[in-house]
């Protein structure tokens, strides 16, 4: 039996960058909205300071927390509070719970080697944090492809960056990110093989247009089964089924290590 | 053969001229009729001229003396194109294609450049997507963009040419490339050369028309992803452009432009070369507005020989030839720089595996 949860958002940021109103009424069985304090789970902004009001609402009773759209911090007490409370929190990175991503992962899993290179692109907004975009670039090849281990930056400046890494299995990446109001904010992953490829084409987490899924070879294209469903809504209902399950999540451990990736990078 | 159009005279008969401009002017009967054709193998020099019903020949000399020749078309290998070019214009001949690139340094880009100017024989360089009515139709309709575009990318995915040639015509002889070692840095670094003069050089004169600033160039990366091709990451003054290509045995090609804005973008699809697929889809975003352009009927290759016509005829103004001296030194300077990067990065990689090896 589905499990309903009260829902929170524990500020206007939260709620407009979650749209959390709007997958809390697309799922109405599982979640319910309160503005009470005591709700069962709590939506926290990416702003500065999310890991400490995070906390808060863990140590406050909150049964899950998710989080939005994250800049870079230290997760280490955060982490500390959701293991030992068995409270999951989930990150909300602006792609990494689109459904094509999961629809995507063995393709691009089959075709991750030392010899190959993922194209990794973003298009966002002209006023994007470009250290958030990053992060959520990260989190979507850790949870698309592989864990990034090492990045270099070719350039970056106001307009976005360019760079290049590696992921745990060798192979090389090329990152980009564009800023630019001219189209919807958008990310592409490809990696081409000498005789097929995988890409991947994912819209923004507001909207319900599919992610696309192409994969490629000798005998023609298919296009993977795509889903109706936001990255915002998919993510909520992760959140509901750690929380149901008990299960802790592994989300803020991923999170720390492309936090480090990025600090690290030169 | 009717002679009240041009004569063409071609020198190279290799899948270049037999898949892209004979295909080309068969459509093109009313203004064109192949009149000679040169290639220093007699067999393939006879067996593509009997297709057109041309003379052949395996002289340069002979097929620029010949009066039925107006119009000459330069597809040999890249190493002959400058002397190739001073020649016809020394003909006398009424307007001159070279396949790219016309010369491969600056020197004999100005040597074609002044006997160009000393002759006044037109010449045109084969850049077709620079004729390509999609472009055409983006340039007349994106505004301010070469002004405020911050961002330039470039792709190409390139299954192998036969892929395409076998469709456009019945090829009887092709160059042979031999598999190459991306990690050996000479290799990488010829690579990375080849690529740039021989694959990026169709498009770096779009990406120049982007690039106020050509001539401050910095490589920031250059890499050759597997099997071949190049990842060239660049900034031309204070624009941003990255240059891709890469070969693979797939089915499917991919090659298009794209200049960003904040506010504006255009993304151009352009139809695989060789096979008669109308031109390229130009797609201009502005916010929440998209304009579509084209696909139009002809592709470049066939605006080109349109240009060529009008050009022979009179009735075109001759393209500046420093803007062509302007892309060849462009293209040349990427290459040049790209090369060197390419080298001391795959240096370092392998000192860094000898010595983890070592460990």
């Amino acid at each position: 039996m589905t499990a309903q949860y009260t829902v929170i958002a524990t500020s206007p940021v939260a709620e407009a960058d979650g749209s959390v109103a709007q997958v809390i009424a697309s799922l109405p069985v599982s979640l319910h909205p309160s503005s009470s304090a005591g709700a069962d789970l709590v939506a926290v902004d990416g702003e500065a300071g999310w890991t400490e009001r995070a906390e808060r609402a863990i140590r406050g009773g909150a049964g899950g927390v998710m989080v939005i759209n994250p800049g870079a911090e230290d997760v280490t007490s955060l982490r500390e509070a959701s293991e030992a409370m068995h409270v999951p929190v989930v990150v909300d990175a602006t792609w990494t719970y689109n459904p094509a991503v999961e629809a995507g992962r063995s393709d691009f899993s089959a075709r991750n080697d030392h010899n190959s290179l993922l194209e990794a692109r973003v298009d966002v907004p002209v006023q994007a944090d470009m250290e958030r975009v990053l992060l959520a670039q990260l989190s979507l090849i850790r949870a698309a492809v592989d864990e990034v281990v090492s990045l270099r930056f070719v350039r970056r400046d106001r307009h976005g960056y360019d760079a290049l890494a590696r992921l745990s299995s060798a192979a090389r990446v090329s990152l980009t990110a564009v800023a630019t109001d001219s189209t919807p904010s958008s990310a592409y992953l490809r990696i081409i093989k000498p005789d097929n490829a995988v890409e991947s084409v994912l819209p923004s987490p507001v909207t319900a247009i599919p992610g696309r899924v192409t994969v490629s070879g000798p005998d023609g294209a298919t296009l993977l089964t795509t889903k109706w469903e936001t990255a915002h809504r998919t993510a909520w209902r992760r959140l509901h089924r750690l929380v149901q399950t008990g299960r802790p999540g592994t989300d803020l451990r991923g999170f720390a290590r492309d936090v480090f990736v990025v600090q690290a990078a030169t | 053969m009717t002679t009240s159009t041009l004569g063409v005279g071609i020198l190279g008969a290799g899948p270049v001229t037999q898949a892209i401009h004979l295909p080309t002017l068969a459509r093109l009967r009313d203004l064109f009729h192949v009149a000679r054709i040169m290639d220093v193998e007699p067999e393939v020099a006879e067996s593509v001229a009997s297709r057109v019903g041309a003379s052949w020949t395996t002289s340069m000399a002979d097929l620029l003396a010949d009066e039925n020749v107006q119009i000459v078309v330069i597809c040999s290998p890249h190493q002959f194109h400058a002397e190739q070019v001073i020649a016809a214009c020394r003909a006398g001949k009424k307007a001159v294609l070279c396949e790219k690139p016309f010369a491969m340094s600056q020197t004999e880009a100005e040597e074609i450049a002044a006997v160009s100017r000393e002759t006044g024989v037109p010449i045109i360089v084969g850049a077709m997507h620079t004729f390509d009515p999609g472009w055409l139709a983006a340039r007349a309709n994106w505004g301010n963009l070469v002004q405020t575009a911050h961002t330039i990318r470039y792709s190409i995915v390139l299954p192998p040419n036969p892929r395409f040639e076998d469709f456009a015509t019945e090829v009887i002889t092709r160059p042979v490339w031999p598999k190459q070692d991306r990690r050996n840095p000479d290799v990488a670094a010829g690579m990375i050369r080849g690529g740039i003069m021989g694959l990026a050089i169709h498009d770096l004169p779009l990406v120049r028309a982007f690039c106020p600033d050509f001539g401050d160039v910095e490589v920031l990366s250059c890499e050759v992803p597997d099997p071949s091709g190049y990842l060239v990451n660049l900034r031309v003054g204070d624009r941003r452009v990255q240059l891709y290509g890469v070969n693979t045995q797939s089915w499917e090609p991919e090659w298009y432009f794209e200049a960003i804005s904040d506010d504006a973008s255009v993304r151009i699809d352009f139809t695989p070369s060789y096979v008669q697929a109308g031109s390229a889809t130009a797609v201009l975003r502005r916010g929440t507005e998209t304009e579509v352009y084209g696909p139009y009927p002809y592709n470049g290759y066939e605006a080109e020989w349109r240009f060529l016509a009008d050009l022979a005829r009179g009735e075109a103004e001759p393209l500046d030839v420093t803007g062509l001296i302007h892309d060849l030194t462009f293209a040349l300077e990427i290459a040049d720089k790209a090369s060197i990067a390419v080298r001391e990065a795959t240096l370092r990689e392998l000192r860094a595996s000898k010595e983890e090896a070592t460990v």
